[in-house]
């Protein structure tokens, strides 16, 4: 009990480092998930590229369609028939395509001559140009089916009205797209799994800092001999040491969680994903404890420690995809990332935010069908997690014990 | 015995750190272990306090085999370490708490007995003080502190007054001496030989991880081949007389040199009279005379050679 005491005495001289780790995680966290709660590569947004279109081709139906259909995608920014002003446009990125419908356009395309095209002028490397080529394409595509297999009234008086209403339908139809990797039903990111992400980071350099205090105050030569002169046995005060991390790990999993819910508890609640993000960042709290085990176990001065915490927090987090998601992440970055713990902790999040409608069956209640069915996507993630807390408390236990051994 | 070791011996490599060393200490005493640096002051220590794995030999204290696991024994131990072995995270008060707390569970009883060595030590201003905001006196005290506050039968000091100012360390061995009249028997390892002179019942001396000596300092003393030395202030002393005083009983050596003769004896009893009756019987004037006995210092210098130590 008593060494037990004495530790949190020990966390009490890191306890204000401890906290501005927790201070910047919590600044990051709600900057990222409560003023900007739909950004990020997992949700989907369109965006309406700046074009400008310059009809030659006066009142034809077919150039004035062509025109509303593009207007339906891009934004078209109004420019008179002015080669200067159109290259200042783009010089400027005003716009950053510019199709001109030349006179006759329409008449020629109805006669199947394929001699007149609509001219473009784009930015160098806009990637949104070939986008625009594509819409184009496909506009004159549609109509020169119509045109060629003869859709109804193609031959009227009107029939540029009609082959522009006939491709219009036809371009109407559209495939529903739904976002569900980490995604709101409305296809955005939640900011509660922007927090649970970063949150793996926190957890990491709070348990890593305060836990490696501990144990290299315990472990200096000094105060380590004289409590081998106690009457205490070296296993009691293991034992009471590991209580020691266990409290202030999941002490501190304890105090990001519940801000958490004082940030995000409507809308975790509501998901039906809460308990499985919280067995997920406890899981990651037993690898934090493992790895400050392991810090602690080895740096001798607080320098070191300091560096230690940086580069092993930071670093993992970075290559695990915790600030940056996995799916944008290269290859052989995710391949390196597979050695790392907060790897498994992200794949199990990603895993988590995918559940499609959360955990519950409906919005109402958790089946335990449903909740059995969420654990068991993501217990593979977790038990990878489980096995490199074993694996790092063990060597590292492994190498004290041969580095004591070598000093009697 | 409270304590007895028997031919220890402990080896690094090539190096015999203990050469087969063994030490009695009786209970009520305070015990000197007085040695060179490097002699094996510390690893006889650490062995004694089953620190350190030793080769061969055997250790008891309180009449029980010593084992890192004998746990009974070391409730009645304490120990002040060479180094000075505290938590910098921890205020004094708290450190000697933690401490005292490894023998003493009862809450109420350790609030009195960290009081008690938080005063025995002089640091009571101090309490709420980390050790980084203390002086190297201080935290030397608050080493002592945390091993005897727990109030144990047997304290084994090793140099527990290095760095400590001659006010504290005067503070220090009379507490030590207070310990000792309540009963704790105490083994001292030290280099300053007028701390052992002054507070030691009895002295072990050891070099080279062997015992050399052991016994009182009068003891000790009798050993060397060494006697008083007799200083008289006298003027126009003639080349006879100095021989004369050459001749007389147990004079081991004689030098006459700026109006002051030294003779050295060998041994004996009433060298100084011997003396006197000489200057008398010559009518021979003086004005002061002076008489030393060997110090603990001759002593140890003459035991452990005086060869430079690293």
């Amino acid at each position: 009990m008593q060494v037990f005491r004495a530790y949190f005495k020990v966390v009490r001289a890191s306890a204000g480092t401890i906290a501005l780790y927790m201070f910047i995680f919590l600044q990051t966290a709600i900057l990222v998930s409560v003023l900007n709660p739909s950004g990020g590569a997992g949700s989907f947004e369109e965006t309406r590229t700046p074009i400008a279109v310059i009809n030659r081709d006066g009142g034809a139906p077919l150039a004035q369609g062509l025109a509303d259909y593009l207007a339906d995608t891009f934004r078209l920014v109004p420019f008179p028939d002015d080669p200067e002003k159109l290259q200042d446009a783009l010089f400027w990125r005003n716009v950053e395509y510019i199709a001109t419908i030349p006179e006759g356009f329409s008449q020629a395309f109805m006669a199947g001559e394929e001699g007149v095209a609509i001219q473009k002028a784009v930015v160098p490397d806009s990637t949104s140009s070939h986008y625009v080529d594509l819409r184009i394409d496909k506009f004159l595509n549609t109509a020169r089916l119509h045109r060629d297999f003869g859709a109804p009234g193609v031959n009227a008086p009107d029939a540029q009205a009609h082959l522009v209403a006939a491709v219009r339908k036809d371009l109407s139809a559209s495939t529903p797209v739904t976002v569900t990797a980490g995604a709101a039903s409305d296809g955005t990111v939640p900011g509660y799994s922007h927090y649970y992400s970063f949150m793996s980071y926190a957890l990491l350099a709070m348990a890593m800092l305060g836990i490696s205090s501990t144990m290299m105050a315990f472990n200096k030569a000094e105060v380590r001999l004289r409590n081998l002169c106690t009457p205490v046995s070296v296993r009691r005060m293991s034992l009471a040491l590991a209580a020691g991390h266990g409290v202030l790990a999941v002490a501190c999993w304890a105090v990001l969680v519940l801000f958490s819910l004082v940030f995000h508890g409507k809308a975790l609640l509501a998901s039906g994903r809460l308990w499985l993000y919280l067995v997920n960042s406890l899981t990651f709290a037993v690898v934090a404890t493992a790895i400050g085990f392991a810090v602690g176990s080895f740096v001798k001065s607080g320098s070191a420690q300091a560096g230690a915490v940086n580069v092993i927090a930071l670093g993992m987090s970075f290559l695990s995809g915790v600030f940056v998601p996995q799916s944008i992440m290269s290859q052989s970055v995710l391949a390196v990332a597979r050695f790392l713990p907060a790897y498994w902790y992200i794949r199990a999040h990603d895993a988590i935010g995918a559940l499609v409608g959360g955990a519950s069956s409906g919005a109402t209640s958790v089946a335990s069908g449903a909740a059995s069915n969420a654990l068991g996507s993501i217990a593979p993630y977790l038990l990878i997690q489980l096995g490199f807390a074993a694996a790092i408390f063990s060597v590292t236990l492994l190498i004290s014990k041969e580095r004591q051994l070598s000093r009697v | 015995m409270l304590i007895s070791v028997r031919d220890l011996v402990k080896r690094y490599g090539n190096l015999v750190a203990l050469d087969h060393f063994s030490l009695d200490v009786r209970e009520g005493e305070i015990l000197g272990l007085l040695g060179p640096n490097g002699s094996g002051k510390t690893t006889a220590i650490n062995c004694i306090l089953s620190l350190l794995r030793y080769d061969k030999g055997t250790v008891e204290i309180f009449g029980r085999p010593m084992a890192p696991d004998a746990y009974e024994s070391k409730r009645d131990i304490g120990v002040v370490p060479q180094n000075v072995a505290v938590f910098n995270e921890l205020t004094v008060e708290e450190n000697i708490d933690y401490f005292c707390g490894m023998y003493v569970e009862d809450r109420a009883v350790r609030r009195g007995l960290v009081q008690e060595a938080v005063e025995f030590v002089g640091l009571a201003d101090f309490r709420r003080f980390y050790p980084r905001k203390l002086s190297g006196g201080m935290l030397r005290r608050l080493n002592i502190a945390c091993g005897i506050a727990h109030k144990p039968k047997l304290i084994i000091m090793d140099e527990p007054t290095v760095g400590v100012d001659p006010q504290s360390r005067n503070s220090v061995l009379e507490g030590i001496r207070k310990l000792n009249e309540h009963g704790a028997t105490v083994v001292y390892t030290s280099h300053y030989m007028e701390e052992v002179e002054q507070l030691c019942t009895r002295i072990v001396i050891m070099d080279k991880g062997r015992t050399l000596a052991t016994g009182t300092k009068d003891e000790l003393k009798a050993m060397i081949n060494r006697g008083e030395t007799i200083t008289v202030e006298i003027y126009a002393l003639q080349d006879e007389d100095v021989e004369r005083i050459r001749q007389l009983p147990n004079v081991a050596s004689v030098e006459y040199d700026d109006n002051r003769l030294t003779v050295r004896y060998a041994n004996g009893q009433h060298n100084l009279l011997t003396l006197l009756d000489f200057l008398k019987s010559r009518d021979l004037s003086f004005e002061k005379v002076y008489s030393e006995r060997p110090t603990l210092n001759d002593v140890f210098l003459e035991i452990t050679g005086r060869q430079l130590r690293d």
